[in-house]
């Protein structure tokens, strides 16, 4: 049999392995494979192929890559923050203030000392220190964050008082503040609510679990900074 | 077969995965690390068989931090590995070229397919299997990894890569054709 003629059929073989020849051409290049051993061969080598590539291992990489991707997460989370506090003070000229600004700043206040011991108080509990900066990358197992019996004897007090407070003073000056700024702030803070309160419910099934509480410190140290700057912004302009 | 229990191991494990996920997307770090150590392996295999050992590394962590910042789109209708492994493919794809160079690419790849098939890299006798699909040229690697490594059908390979079904078969059996040569590395 020429070479031509040959290549002919081996240019067949990938598909009789894949069962994508229609019936005719499958029959006849079956009819061919009986009398030519080169392109049995060739099927062989192709199915072998085939195999070696389903049976492919996966291993990680050499190098551990986590502390690269954590570092772009933390620093593009810092960016974003940056970026969502200059979009709303660029708002700023098309606003109109009918805020209470002394009972907005003592409620923000009241949130951030109230919120600061919390982080305080979760860094002494077990994060060590530095808790003070940007939430925790990872949570290390053998490394619990905090003290459960610490942390929710404080979740339940005075600071759902306070950000009660200002949630009051948005949902009463919501007509006189500028609409989308309002709307960003609610916004934010039902995101960060629902996560409090989803944490909260497990933490009652589970108050030794140091990863809920972590999670829990964080959230709350994430509503605060978004409260002082709600406040530091109304402050701005007054 | 897969056992009752098994079935019931691998819905709680979806589960639960979907529960990292779900943390992860409200920005838990550390469950998006579990998800990580989860699926670096087969991300980074991914990686390393597509663009190649060198920008694997690379590849792998851009592949993590677009998924952190896309997880507001998975909703749980498939797993999260699944999800992943989509995002992974198009994050691949796209840190190649555009869809019109692609295109050429394919057809200058012919010739070099066919010179290596013949004698090119088959006499580097010290290259093992991963090394050589590394080595093919990119339009075959890309469908030899995504068909016959990752399953992919013709259809969905012809749609990601902007080819034609027809060209994913025959660049498929070219690579085919080439790495028979490192079968017993």
């Amino acid at each position: 049999m020429g070479a031509n003629m040959s290549h002919q059929w081996t240019d067949l073989l990938s598909a009789y392995i894949d069962g994508e020849l229609d019936e005719p051409t499958r029959l006849a290049l079956e009819a061919h494979l009986e009398a030519c051993a080169e392109c049995r061969e060739t099927l062989r080598e192709l199915e072998q192929v085939v195999w070696r590539a389903r049976t492919l291992q996966d291993r990680p990489p050499e190098t551990d890559l986590w502390p690269a991707i954590a570092e772009r997460i933390r620093a593009a989370g810092e960016q974003r923050d940056e970026s969502s506090a200059e979009g709303m003070a660029g708002q700023r000229g098309a606003r109109r203030f009918a805020f209470s600004i002394p009972q907005l700043v003592a409620a923000g206040l009241a949130l951030a000392f109230l919120s600061g011991g919390a982080v305080w108080l979760v860094s002494r509990a077990g994060a060590g220190p530095g808790t003070e900066g940007p939430p925790r990358i990872a949570a290390e197992p053998a490394d619990p964050p905090v003290s459960t019996a610490t942390f929710v004897s404080f979740d339940a007090t005075d600071y759902d008082l306070a950000v009660a407070d200002l949630r009051q003073l948005l949902a009463e000056h919501r007509d006189v503040l500028d609409s989308a700024t309002v709307r960003v702030l609610e916004e934010s803070l039902a995101t960060i609510d629902r996560a409090i309160e989803e944490v909260r419910a497990a933490l009652a099934a589970d108050p030794a679990n140091p990863y809920l509480n972590a999670y829990l410190a964080d959230h709350v140290r994430r509503k605060m900074q978004l409260l002082r700057r709600a406040t530091a912004l109304v402050s701005a302009q007054s | 077969m897969t056992t009752t229990t098994g079935r019931d191991q691998q819905a709680a494990a979806r589960a639960e995965e979907a529960r990292d996920a779900a943390w992860a997307a409200r920005g838990d770090v550390a469950a998006f690390e579990r998800l990580y150590r989860h699926h670096v392996a087969r991300i980074h295999g991914l990686a390393r068989r597509m663009v190649g050992p060198e920008e694997s590394d690379d590849a792998t962590q851009e592949i993590f931090i677009r998924a952190w910042e896309k997880l507001h789109t998975f909703r749980g209708d498939s797993a999260f590995g699944t999800w992943l492994h989509r995002l992974a493919v198009n994050v691949l794809l796209a840190r190649r070229s555009t869809l019109a160079t692609r295109r050429q690419r394919f057809q200058e790849d012919d010739g070099v397919l066919d010179g290596k098939a013949g004698q090119g890299i088959a006499h580097e006798l010290r290259v093992d299997f991963e090394t050589a699909i590394a080595r093919l040229p990119s339009g075959a690697r890309e469908v030899f990894v995504l068909h016959d490594v990752e399953g992919y059908k013709h259809e969905e390979i012809a749609d990601l890569l902007g080819i034609s079904p027809g060209t994913s078969k025959s660049q498929l059996h070219r690579a085919r054709m080439a790495l028979r040569a490192y079968l017993d590395r």
